[in-house]
């Protein structure tokens, strides 16, 4: 049987951005982007709205609100159910690599061994 | 972004979000300086779209039995598509002639999503906000090339 869909890569980071501790929207892109080495910005629009599917999956909790400012401010976490399904992406996207890369090594040696005959 | 066009681009997010929400989320859109206004103004505005067809899906039946049938309703709604429509209209040729971008077209383009609250009328404003988006390019395009507008 096919497991879940493979998670968009936002999606991804954010899971992932949450595995050590809980963080706010903003803590939440900045990690992210950290973590991708600049190369997934969150936008305000797509940070939310990822927010708000996983909310409502039950990927991700809300911890504590705190005001700021005048402002309200959420943390999230991620629930076991969040772990569990960046555990099996992580394993998903492991497997494809190693395929790949299995590949890769084999075309690599195969046309060096072409290089030293010829 | 000025936190005032920030909250204009909120209004395109169902109340019940925006009041949970709304803090939140211009206060990464505010702190995003790194990214590209305009590119963080769509995503606010794609955002509130989603937001609002989910809030549309889950109560169909309500909305389209209350909302559809109100002639003053559609006429209001028609009327903001048509002003949306010359609003983007006009933005499209500023850009498009590099001329200096202005922010007063920006609330045109923003009641429309606002006012609509069913995906028939996200719909019938889509249509018709392209067809008069097109149809006042075609007018300034004219008026730029006879008249001298917009140099």
């Amino acid at each position: 049987m096919p497991g879940p869909a493979p998670l968009r890569e936002p999606t991804y980071f954010i899971l992932a951005a949450l595995l050590d501790q809980p963080r706010h929207g903003y803590a939440v892109a900045d990690e992210v982007e950290a973590m991708s080495k600049g190369r997934v910005r969150l936008t305000a629009g797509t940070l939310y709205g990822a927010l708000d599917r996983l909310l409502t999956e039950g990927l991700v909790l809300v911890d504590r609100e705190e005001t700021v400012q005048g402002r309200r401010r959420r943390y999230y976490r991620l629930s076991d159910d969040g772990r569990e399904r960046l555990a099996l992406e992580v394993e998903r996207m492991e497997q494809a690599v190693a395929a790949a890369g299995a590949k890769l090594r084999g075309a690599r040696r195969r046309s060096a061994s072409k290089a030293a005959t010829a | 972004m000025t936190r005032l066009l920030i909250r204009l681009v909120l209004l395109t997010y169902p109340r019940d979000y925006r009041r949970a929400y709304g803090d939140e989320i211009a206060e990464v859109a505010l702190r995003s300086r790194r990214t590209l206004p305009l590119r963080e103004l769509a995503a606010l505005v794609g955002g509130g779209a989603r937001q609002r067809f989910r809030q549309a899906r889950a109560r169909p039946a309500r909305a389209v039995t209350i909302v559809l049938p109100r002639p003053f309703l559609m006429a209001t709604n028609a009327l903001i598509v048509l002003l949306s429509g010359v609003g983007t209209g006009v933005l499209l040729a500023r850009l498009l002639f590099r001329q200096k971008l202005g922010t007063l077209c920006a609330p045109y383009c923003v009641d429309v999503y606002v006012t609509a609250a069913t995906p028939q009328q996200w719909a019938l404003c889509l249509v018709l906000g392209v067809a008069v988006c097109a149809a006042a390019f075609r007018l300034l395009a004219a008026a730029r090339r006879r008249l001298g507008i917009f140099p």
